[in-house]
């Protein structure tokens, strides 16, 4: 909200040179901005939902006064007498309004202009010129906090009430708009209806104009909840919904009414006759709460001892009327301004603020909670794996465009937010594939062709019995070279054994070498990465279907990695190893062209070898002409005790042999 | 037929001329002198020319003749490479392609460390959250003013995506009860979206839950951290705030280029959210403290528009290189 300085200091006396921006930070007024506005000094206050007191200018100048030990001037207010019965007041529902008061004001012209100095404060707060009687309470909202409501008297028809709002009520508003009521909204109603929405705004039909000759004032306490209810589900926010749902004073109705009555009479001739005003009170209890505190709960909360002079004398200068009740023990009346104090930490708060947060000493705590061991997180090292291979990490957002995801998900696991922000981002996403195409999109359309990404982040989805899954995933993409060009060296486009090699060096003893069929990558050329016997992941290249989807042509390998099942190596034992001499031989397999050598390799590796200790593929040749692959192994003997001799390894090969030819049906070359 | 020839020769020339690797000119290689090479093509015509054994002498050459040169190519595209040459130190080293971190993650590594160091333990949570734990057990009830300062994204009636990663206070003070000391970095949501907003963001929330703890020590490890974090003394204030899950509640703020600047919210931990999670206040008490990342990040790494970090434009992702 906004102030000016010469408006606070009516109210405060303020010793010269006093820094009030600072002061007001150091009680927890939030300034925004400070700016010069003609003559005036205008603060822009961010008063945080607990505050209410201080959405006005004595507000502020009440808690600033605390701090620094300062006097609040009285408020001048007329001396009309305010009774208890009151004819235009009829039924009064006191738990939508426990205070409920109102004056007449007959007789006058709303003609004539509005004081200069309540219009030039106004302005300097943002708040518009209206009318006479409309100035005059805007400006003791902004002066006291109470927001109050002028009703033409003329367009009235019968007596006020107070009531909860009937099905199917509707009423046009000062907002222009009309409305169709929520079932139980707070109401001030006359005999023809509803004329507002209680403590939100005023209804058309009885506005004041500029033709008005009488107004009937309103001036309540409204319960906070129920206004705030009415306020959110009417989406109508006003300066008085705002004070009302985070609480006005309950004793302020009556003041704001003798304050109005005052400034008028200054601009108008008016007679006591003219004006009637009268109250309904039914004030729980509720807002005169107690609060006990014993004095070494301060200390202990706030880690100094408080001198209890101090935290006396500062309860008393809030408003609060502290007494002790015995030798360790405060108890407290809360003030009816303030709606953020209920229990002890909230005294303890006031007493912290009151001695400002600068001046407590830093310390740090002595002693050192059970500490554990670290473990690095596993996602931190591949992290470090995969960028020392030459991949950036992204970071994107989890909701992806609506209908984005029918390549890749069950349409009914896709969770749905009911409110998106816009329509690009409506979803959540159950795959780290579309945020990563999208990020080869976007660098391709800036003329980076070359990229391999990976992000750590979530998938979300939901199962059939509204489970919420959560996954933690690593996921990547790489398109365009494998390396960065140098020169003499060719420019080798990254393919599925490039991906392939940067994720077998990211984890040991995963397997990349069974066929997997996912939709959205590309048939045949896509793998499951498995971890011992654990499904972790998947491996391949994005299908033509969903590349459409972002504009994409390019050979695109995507994987990723369910975090949650990847374990840990934790510790290993390791093998005695042979110092004599190896011996290597080859042997070239003839087979179809997809085979998948993987078969060869494992089937030999089945069978125990009493030399053989390692089998690796060496070449692999596709002769078109007869539409076969030639798949060269090199085989490796070593003895663990003696160095071999061509026999034993002849021996062992004729068995290798006979496994391909007998139990595989294939063919070695010869 | 000897124009033929030379014309043959001045195609390999020509080719060899703009051939840079050692692939390539083995293409060329097999292109004229493969099982189908130009120049092999040539010797099945022998049969028909008039003087074969002429024509078969000349093609010899020819034959030769590319032999030759293309041997002197190859020779000359590895020599760079190879180690009997005189090496040029200065040119580029092979397969140089150094990944990097993003600076959020960077950030929150960063962060963490320091954190670790104090005794913090990292915790993960839910993004999806309940009510519960993203309000209510925070002292947020339904109605309440606060939750106007979070727009908050609903999944359905119950669930929401959690708009602080104070959530995880909750779960963690549930589990394990007091004593507690634990940082829980990760992504929140809120409907907001605007150049200084991004519905998306990052936070990390800390608490530390012990007997004794007290007003002061917020004061002295948050201010240890934020001299930690920005490796030099750096003014700072703390002064009055709310947040309904603490109090006292307060911000830190710390001058950056001779402005305050709000870098953290804090607060001794509210006795109604202690009550919540069954820790008895009249012996434990503790502090919370929650810090957006990309407030950090952009003050450490001096980047000006919030957007960056979303948009994942290489020429922005590859200047983190070597930051750990």
């Amino acid at each position: 909200m906004k102030i000016t300085t010469d408006w606070l200091k009516e109210h405060l006396n303020l010793p010269k040179n006093h820094n009030l921006v600072d002061s007001m930070t150091s009680i927890g007024l939030e300034v925004e901005s400070y700016k010069k506005l003609g003559k005036e000094s205008v603060i822009d206050l961010d008063v945080t939902p607990n505050r209410s007191d201080c959405l006005s200018v004595y507000g502020i100048a009440r808690d600033l006064a605390a701090k620094f030990n300062l006097k609040v001037k009285g408020l001048d207010t007329s001396k009309i007498p305010i009774k208890n019965s009151f004819k235009i007041i009829n039924k009064i529902d006191h738990k939508i309004a426990p205070v409920y008061s109102g004056l007449i004001l007959r007789n006058f012209d709303n003609r004539i202009k509005t004081p200069a100095y309540i219009v030039s404060k106004l302005k300097a707060c943002g708040i518009s010129r209206i009318n006479f009687i409309v100035d005059l309470i805007n400006f003791i909202m902004i002066e006291i906090g109470q927001p109050m409501h002028a009703f033409d008297m003329d367009k009235l028809s019968g007596e006020i009430n107070v009531r909860n709002s009937k099905k199917g009520e509707i009423i046009s508003c000062l907002d222009g708009k009309s409305y169709e009521l929520a079932s139980n909204t707070p109401l001030i109603t006359d005999n023809s209806g509803p004329v507002a929405i209680a403590g939100v705004i005023g209804g058309q039909l009885t506005a004041v104009d500029l033709n008005t000759r009488s107004v009937f004032v309103e001036s309540a306490y409204f319960t906070p909840d129920l206004i705030r209810l009415s306020s959110k589900s009417h989406r109508i926010q006003t300066d008085s919904s705002q004070r009302f749902e985070r609480g006005v004073d309950p004793l302020l109705p009556n003041t704001a009414l003798k304050r109005l009555v005052y400034l008028v009479s200054k601009e108008l001739n008016i007679k006591t006759m003219d004006i009637t005003a009268s109250t309904k009170t039914k004030l729980s209890k509720k807002n005169r709460g107690k609060i006990s505190i014993p004095l070494n709960t301060i200390s202990d909360r706030l880690g100094i001892e408080i001198k209890e002079k101090f935290i006396i004398n500062t309860l008393k200068r809030l408003g609060f009327s502290p007494k002790k009740i015995n030798k360790d023990t405060l108890q407290t009346i809360i003030p009816t301004h303030r709606f953020d104090i209920s229990q002890q930490n909230d005294l303890v708060e006031e007493i912290a603020r009151m001695y400002g947060y600068d001046n407590f000493p830093s310390t740090l705590p002595s002693k050192i909670v059970h500490y554990e061991i670290y473990k690095r997180p596993m996602c931190e090292k591949i992290a470090d794996s995969l960028i020392s291979r030459g991949y950036n990490e992204v970071i994107n957002y989890a909701f992806i465009p609506k209908d984005s995801q029918i390549h890749t998900s069950r349409l009914d696991h896709i969770i749905k937010l009911i409110n998106p922000i816009s329509e690009d981002k409506a979803e959540m996403r159950t795959s780290m594939v579309h945020s990563l195409l999208k990020n080869v999109s976007y660098n391709k359309n800036r003329q980076k062709s070359s990229v391999k990404f990976f992000e750590i982040g979530k998938t979300y989805s939901i199962s059939n019995k509204n489970k919420i899954l959560e996954k933690n995933m690593i996921a990547g993409v790489v398109t365009g070279l494998s390396y960065p060009k140098n020169f003499k060296e060719d420019k080798l486009p990254a393919t599925f054994y490039d991906v392939k090699g940067d994720i077998l060096s990211i984890l040991p003893n995963l397997q990349i070498n069974r066929i997997s069929a996912e939709s959205y990558l590309k048939k045949d050329c896509q793998s499951v990465i498995e971890q011992g016997v654990m499904k972790i992941g998947t491996l391949g290249q994005i299908d033509r279907k969903l590349l459409a989807q972002y504009d994409l042509k390019d050979n695109i390998i995507y994987f990723e990695i369910d975090m949650d099942h990847v374990s840990r190596v934790e510790s290993l034992k390791i093998n005695e190893f042979s110092i004599y001499p190896k011996v290597k031989r080859d042997l070239t397999v003839i087979c179809g062209p997809s085979y998948i050598s993987n078969t060869l390799i494992n089937k030999i590796r089945e069978k125990s070898h009493k030399y053989m200790i390692n089998i690796r593929i060496s070449d692999i040749f596709y002769n078109d002409k007869y539409n076969v692959k030639n798949i060269t192994l090199e085989l490796i003997f070593q003895a663990k005790d003696r160095t071999l001799v061509d026999r034993d390894v002849t021996d062992e090969m004729s068995d290798i042999v006979s496994i391909i030819e007998n139990e595989l049906k294939l063919k070695i070359k010869s | 037929m000897e124009t033929q020839y030379s014309l043959l020769i001045q195609n390999l020339k020509k080719r060899l001329n703009t051939c840079k690797t050692e692939s390539e000119l083995l293409k060329i290689k097999s292109d004229f002198l493969g099982k189908n090479g130009l120049i092999t093509k040539e010797f099945a015509g022998i049969q028909n020319a008039k003087d074969k054994k002429y024509t078969g002498q000349q093609l010899n050459l020819v034959k030769n003749q590319a032999e030759i040169l293309i041997a002197e190519n190859l020779q000359m595209v590895r020599d760079i490479l190879v180690s009997d040459k005189p090496i040029d130190i200065s040119l580029p080293g092979r397969n140089v392609s150094e990944g990097t971190r993003h600076p959020i993650s960077l950030t929150i590594n960063h962060i963490s460390n320091i954190m670790r160091g104090y005794g913090f333990r990292v915790e993960q949570g839910s993004e999806i959250e309940t009510e519960f734990y993203n309000f209510e057990a925070l002292n947020i009830p339904p109605n309440h003013p606060a939750r106007d300062m979070h727009d908050t994204f609903y999944v359905d009636t119950k669930r929401l995506l959690r708009t602080h990663t104070s959530s995880v206070q909750i779960h963690s003070m549930m589990k394990t009860g007091a004593p507690l000391k634990i940082i829980a970095p990760g992504k929140v949501y809120r409907c907001d979206s605007d150049p200084t907003h991004s519905p998306m963001f990052h936070q990390l929330e800390g608490l530390y839950i012990d007997k004794e703890i007290n007003f002061c020590h917020l004061k002295g490890i948050l201010e240890k951290f934020v001299t930690d974090f920005f490796q030099k003394d750096i003014e700072t204030r703390f002064r009055p705030s709310y947040f309904p899950f603490t109090e006292p509640s307060a911000e830190l703020d710390i001058k950056f280029r001779g402005k305050w600047l709000e870098v953290l919210g804090c607060g001794m931990v509210h006795d109604n959210v202690l009550k919540n999670v069954s820790i008895n206040s009249k012996v434990y008490s503790g502090f919370a403290f929650g810090l957006g990342i990309e407030r950090f990040a952009m003050l450490k790494f001096d980047i000006r528009d919030l957007r960056s970090f979303y948009e994942n434009d290489l020429s922005f992702l590859k200047q983190f290189k070597g930051i750990s």
